[in-house]
């Protein structure tokens, strides 16, 4: 299949084509075999893709239920043996508690220690949103494709001198800031860092909230603000995310050690 | 520690753990579309509220042998196709009150449930009300088969979460590329646009692999 075709099917299913064009587009998957494929390909990715939308809903229907229960007093209507299995469940739930709270951390670790379980632990983000690519747009060589580029290829010190070059309209961007905090944590600049994720941290809607407090957690171990640290990663311990999820309770077992 | 410092990481704790207030009182049918159609999904979270136990009741007297439990799956998805239905454009104005429309899905969800179940429940015949404005609304149960949802779920798992997310928001959400730039924090439409072709395509090619490999297995 074409670039020119791919780029068509593209407009079509985000409805940008006019309607001539969308006329004469879909005479074209009437006539043509391959393009009539690849148009399916794409239509089930956006299947996919609204099928997801609907698991997100689907989810946070699911816990206002759970709430709504809860404002209901449904537990009248509880059958007795869930009771009794509820009932054990709190007890067990209690152990864990107050096991958990007998088992303190540290308030203090050694700088070495730190250091290592940051090394563990660190890895700077990145996902395919990131890519630079290789379409026609990255010809491009401004600052901000620069420090795409070297961010992608990790190239962190190359990428953090980059980030001053951007323009000063770009700054402020949190997207780009969320960047800022990671190079400078992968440049060994926790206390740097700290004040840039905390500013992200203000807002929870934020598209990448969980992944901002698990940073700013390492990047206080690191400073070795250890409280701070093991309040976020308690926060993260039911994060939507599983692999921050996984993260953020193995770091704090580790830190029990 | 700081004052400041504290006072900081009390407010991302509080954030991380508290939701946002509701923000409409009134729920007009139309109103709602439109908010919806503009991103405002947390009037979906009202909408769902202010009739589910209207809808449970009705159904406790119109579905003889159904669980409560089901009534509320039934009042899940039909929440959730009325808002794809405004999201994808089939729904753009209601001539009907939306507690009908919705009534009329509702009801749609429950036999389809009954059916799936292979239960014989009697179903009462509609309400002249809601019989008015039934055959006007087309209803899409239209899916791929069994296997192609499989493969398509498979893909969707192997995709980040920020293509997800900028993915949902363009064709799930109906939101505009300058909408995401903003949402999102991207540095430019370009940055968005290309992320959303590279994301799409990512999603495509890890379907067609799929079912590829599936179909020669």
């Amino acid at each position: 299949m074409n670039e020119h075709d791919m780029i068509l099917i593209e407009r079509y299913i985000s409805n940008e084509l006019s309607p001539e064009e969308a006329k004469l587009f879909e005479l074209r998957l009437q006539t043509e075999e391959d393009l009539r494929k690849e148009f399916e390909a794409y239509r089930l990715a956006l299947y996919g893709i609204r099928q997801e939308k609907k698991k997100e809903l689907k989810q946070k229907f699911i816990a206002r239920e759970a709430q709504h229960n809860l404002q209901n007093g449904q537990a009248r209507i509880i059958p007795s043996w869930v009771k009794v299995v509820m009932s054990a469940a709190a007890v067990i739930a209690l152990f864990f508690i107050v096991r958990n709270s007998l088992i303190s951390y540290p308030a203090s670790i050694s700088e070495e220690r730190r250091a290592q379980l940051f090394a563990d632990h660190f890895n700077a983000y990145q996902d395919e949103s990131m890519n630079p690519g290789s379409r026609s747009e990255t010809r491009d060589t401004s600052a901000l494709l620069l420090l795409q580029r070297a961010y992608w290829s990790k190239q962190y010190a190359k990428a953090l001198i980059q980030y001053d070059s951007l323009p000063s309209n770009l700054s402020g961007n949190e997207r780009l800031l969320f960047f800022k905090a990671n190079l400078l944590l992968a440049n060994e600049k926790p206390e740097q860092a700290i004040p840039v994720l905390e500013l992200l941290a203000q807002n929870p809607s934020y598209v990448y909230a969980d992944e901002v407090r698990w940073f700013l957690a390492l990047g206080y171990i690191r400073s070795g603000d250890i409280q701070k640290g093991v309040d976020l990663l308690k926060t993260l311990r039911n994060s939507t995310h599983q692999d921050l999820r996984k993260n953020a309770r193995q770091l704090l077992k580790e830190l029990k050690k | 520690m700081s004052d400041l410092s504290n006072y900081i990481h009390r407010g991302i704790l509080d954030r991380a753990t508290k939701s946002r207030p509701a923000i409409m009182d009134k729920l007009d049918g139309n109103t709602l579309i439109r908010s919806l159609q503009e991103g405002d999904s947390r009037v979906l979270d009202q909408l769902y509220d202010r009739y589910r136990g209207e809808f449970i009741s009705w159904c406790s007297r119109h579905f003889k042998g159904l669980d409560r439990e089901d009534f509320i799956d039934a009042w899940q998805e039909t929440v959730i196709a009325f808002y794809d239905q405004v999201i994808s454009s089939r729904l753009t104005t209601l001539t009907c009150e939306v507690k009908t429309y919705l009534f009329i899905i509702g009801r749609r969800y429950v036999i389809k449930q009954m059916e799936k179940a292979k239960r014989t429940v009697h179903v009462d015949p509609l309400e002249e009300t809601f019989s008015l404005v039934a055959d006007t609304i087309t209803f899409d149960w239209e899916d791929p088969d069994a296997e192609k949802k499989e493969m398509v779920a498979l893909a969707m798992k192997q995709m980040s979460e920020q293509c997800k997310s900028a993915l949902m928001m363009r064709f799930a959400e109906g939101r505009s590329v300058p909408e995401i730039m903003q949402k999102s924090a991207y540095p430019n439409l370009n940055t968005v646009s290309a992320t959303l072709s590279r994301c799409l395509r990512k999603l495509k090619e890890l379907i067609q692999d799929k079912l590829q490999s599936g179909y020669h297995e």
